[in-house]
């Protein structure tokens, strides 16, 4: 044993000898007490009914967040990226066209503009789907309808049902027709894909105020360092970043200045050196691979980063590179990494707590609240199943309960049973009346991390990233820009998250919004 | 011990497990505050919210633990809030510091330490726990529990050195 170690057990003694009595609980307390454990007593007895009726809630549809895909720049989204990400997913014969606004597909066609009917939809996979969409029932799709399907990602869908193969989303032509593939929208900013433009318009996805970025002219020259990162980042609404698939190439240069999709077939132009062409009106930039490399469409978030050339050892990654589904791991509390959930988990399953009927672990609600209380600082949080549109479990997380009257401070939360049996929050968003205009940003390097936000009216903000177990927090303060960057404490290994708490002037949680973030350097907006 | 014996065999009062257990939360709350006025308000905090929730109790010792878990979020709380404090007082970055209640180099040190290396010390050494019990508490794994022990103890040595 060291002498440090030593000490330490020193100090506790000492502290241990110091304690003079212990104070009762206060009478105040102590009738807080008594009037919470009344409450639990209805709670616990609805848990314990679901349970005893073999409910689900995984598979139960309760809707979620709207999740769009792609960066939401006002682009038209629809081409080759766009449509080579859903054929990775799709069997049969598809075609994809994307709105051109939020980058969710909304409609097939026949022809590009036209609009077609399907006659069938098939999710597999994706049990939670089926009391809106009934597999191989045949039902007529339009654009809204399609917009609800195609922006479920594939780890929402495997954390809800279990499955462990990718989903799929099959879409068939009308029934009694030949099905035909047909060809994907160009993306608007590549007027022909034959003839490569040099010129293709770029604004920012976010450029959060205050956040001045220096871009310098001139790079062409000197390209280095652009990290090819496999999978592309999407925002799906406030709840942050997430993956929104894997399969086909995405490129996202230093810290977040562009994000650039292209498709499968193209990978081979990926080998040729990228240059920089731009800076245009807008004052980003534009990027072109090769001779007759095509930006099929083009998003990201300006930077402070002069951007460089492509790093020693640039490679495309091939599927075998591919995080396999044990790294896979997306949740942001208690645990953000597998290893910690695995053995919280195992040791939650032996807690027995709640008159040894259910463990937190084992409800979706009851973590939501545990949530609410430790994290956002709620005294007496209350949880229901929100009333949104869209898959999977999702709760409203109310501070002030749900009597009538004003809501008060809220937000949305997605359980994710991370393990069987064993729940966690996957992610926690502003309610949906609070969602800002502007999408977040973030990229994360090393140890550095560069974050963009709407503060949503907060006076103050914690801002957390953390990795695998440990996080370092930076509090923003109203005035100050809403584009920072700090440092990590630590060098960040495993799977992680990032929590935002907006505060009031009294420096009360009045809104929240995380996601869990992958392994390695990342960035999105 | 009787009481001990009492709350093993299930249906203790809340007052009885405030009493056996109270003691040790607000010394590892102190430990990690190190303000003892702030660990009173943490400790009874955290039995408001373990007791109220679950009520009554038939493994004490799962009790603990998550009386325990209380106590380290409840405290990382604490520090959020000190750390906005500060930031309304004036403009200069965040700092999270406690008042010096004690004059001890080492004490002091350990307040330095981020928050999960310091209840990783606090919890191994001041309180003799073992690493899966620590583990437990911090919800993470023996492994995670002996890399915070050995990053806390190095950047512990350099901050007394310092």
């Amino acid at each position: 044993m060291t002498d440090i170690e030593r000490e330490l057990r020193a100090l506790g003694e000492r502290v241990r000898d110091e304690q003079a009595g212990s104070p009762a609980l206060s009478p105040r307390n102590r009738t807080r007490i008594k009037l919470r454990r009344l409450g639990t007593v209805t709670t616990g007895l609805v848990v314990a009914a679901a349970l005893a009726f073999g409910g689900t809630f995984a598979a139960a549809n309760l809707g979620g967040p709207e999740r769009s895909f792609g960066p939401t720049d006002g682009r038209d989204r629809s081409g080759p990226a766009l449509g080579t990400f859903f054929a990775e997913f799709a069997t049969g014969r598809i075609t994809v066209v994307a709105d051109g606004e939020t980058g969710i597909v909304c409609a097939a066609t026949e022809d590009v503009g036209g609009t077609a009917t399907l006659s069938r939809i098939e999710i597999v996979g994706a049990d939670v789907l089926v009391p809106i969409y009934p597999r191989d029932e045949p039902v007529d799709v339009d654009r809204e309808d399609f917009e609800c399907i195609s922006d479920v990602p594939e780890d929402f869908i495997r954390s809800m049902t279990g499955a462990p193969e990718l989903y799929s989303l099959s879409i068939e032509g009308p029934s009694g027709t030949e099905e035909v593939p047909l060809e994907l929208a160009q993306a608007s900013n590549v007027p022909d894909r034959d003839r490569c433009t040099d010129e293709i318009p770029f604004e920012p996805t976010y450029l959060p105020d205050g956040w001045s970025p220096e871009l310098q002219p001139g790079n062409a020259a000197g390209l280095e360092d652009i990290d090819i990162i496999v999978g592309h980042y999407g925002v799906p609404g406030d709840g942050g970043f997430e993956k929104m698939g894997t399969g086909f190439l995405d490129v996202q240069a230093n810290l977040g200045d562009f994000e650039v999709e292209t498709g499968a077939a193209d990978i081979s132009v990926l080998g040729k050196k990228a240059s920089l062409i731009g800076p245009n009106s807008n004052g980003g930039y534009s990027v072109r691979f090769g001779h007759d490399g095509c930006v099929y469409s083009l998003g990201g978030n300006a930077t402070r980063e002069t951007i460089k050339s492509f790093a020693e050892g640039f490679r495309l990654k091939s599927e075998a590179d591919e995080p396999s589904n044990e790294q896979d791991f997306a949740a942001i509390w208690p645990e953000d990494n597998r290893d910690d959930a695995r053995d919280a988990c195992a040791s939650a399953a032996q807690e027995d707590v709640g008159g040894g009927t259910v463990s937190i672990r084992q409800d979706p609600e009851s973590v939501a609240l545990e949530f609410g209380a430790l994290v956002l600082g709620w005294e007496e949080p209350a949880a229901r199943d929100a009333e949104h549109e869209s898959y999977g479990t999702v709760l409203e997380l109310r501070r002030d309960g749900f009597d009538s009257g004003p809501r008060g401070p809220a937000v949305l939360i997605g359980p994710t049973e991370i393990i069987d049996g064993c729940w966690s929050v996957g992610w926690v968003s502003r309610m949906p009346d609070e969602q800002p205009k502007h999408d977040r940003s973030m990229a994360i390097r090393g140890r550095d991390v560069s974050m963009g936000f709407d503060p949503g009216g907060a006076t103050s903000a914690v801002l957390e990233v953390g990795y695998g177990g440990e996080a370092t927090t930076y509090v923003w303060h109203e005035g100050e820009a809403e584009g920072v960057e700090f440092r990590l404490d630590f060098d960040p290994h495993d799977t992680g998250h990032y929590l935002i708490l907006l505060m009031d002037p009294n420096g009360e949680v009045f809104s929240a919004f995380g996601s869990p973030l992958p392994e390695g350097d990342f960035a999105a907006g | 011990m009787e009481r001990a014996i009492a709350i093993t065999r299930g249906r203790a009062s809340f007052e009885e497990l405030y009493a056996a257990h109270a003691p040790d939360a607000r010394r590892i709350a102190y430990l990690l505050v190190g303000d003892r006025a702030q660990a009173e308000d943490i400790t009874q905090e955290a039995f408001i919210r373990v007791l109220g929730r679950f009520g009554d109790l038939r493994k004490p010792h799962a009790f603990k633990t998550y009386l325990m878990r209380t106590v380290v979020s409840l405290t990382k709380n604490h520090f959020r809030r000190r750390a906005l404090e500060r930031r309304h007082a004036d403009s200069t970055p965040p700092q999270i510091t406690t008042p010096r209640e004690r004059d001890d180099d080492l004490f002091d040190a350990l307040k330095n330490l981020p928050e999960r290396q310091r209840a990783a010390l606090v919890l191994r050494y001041c309180e003799d726990l073992s690493e899966h019990h620590t583990a437990e508490i911090l919800q993470t794994s023996t492994k995670a529990v002996k890399s915070l022990v050995t990053r806390g103890l190095t950047a512990l040595r350099e901050e007394v050195v310092r």
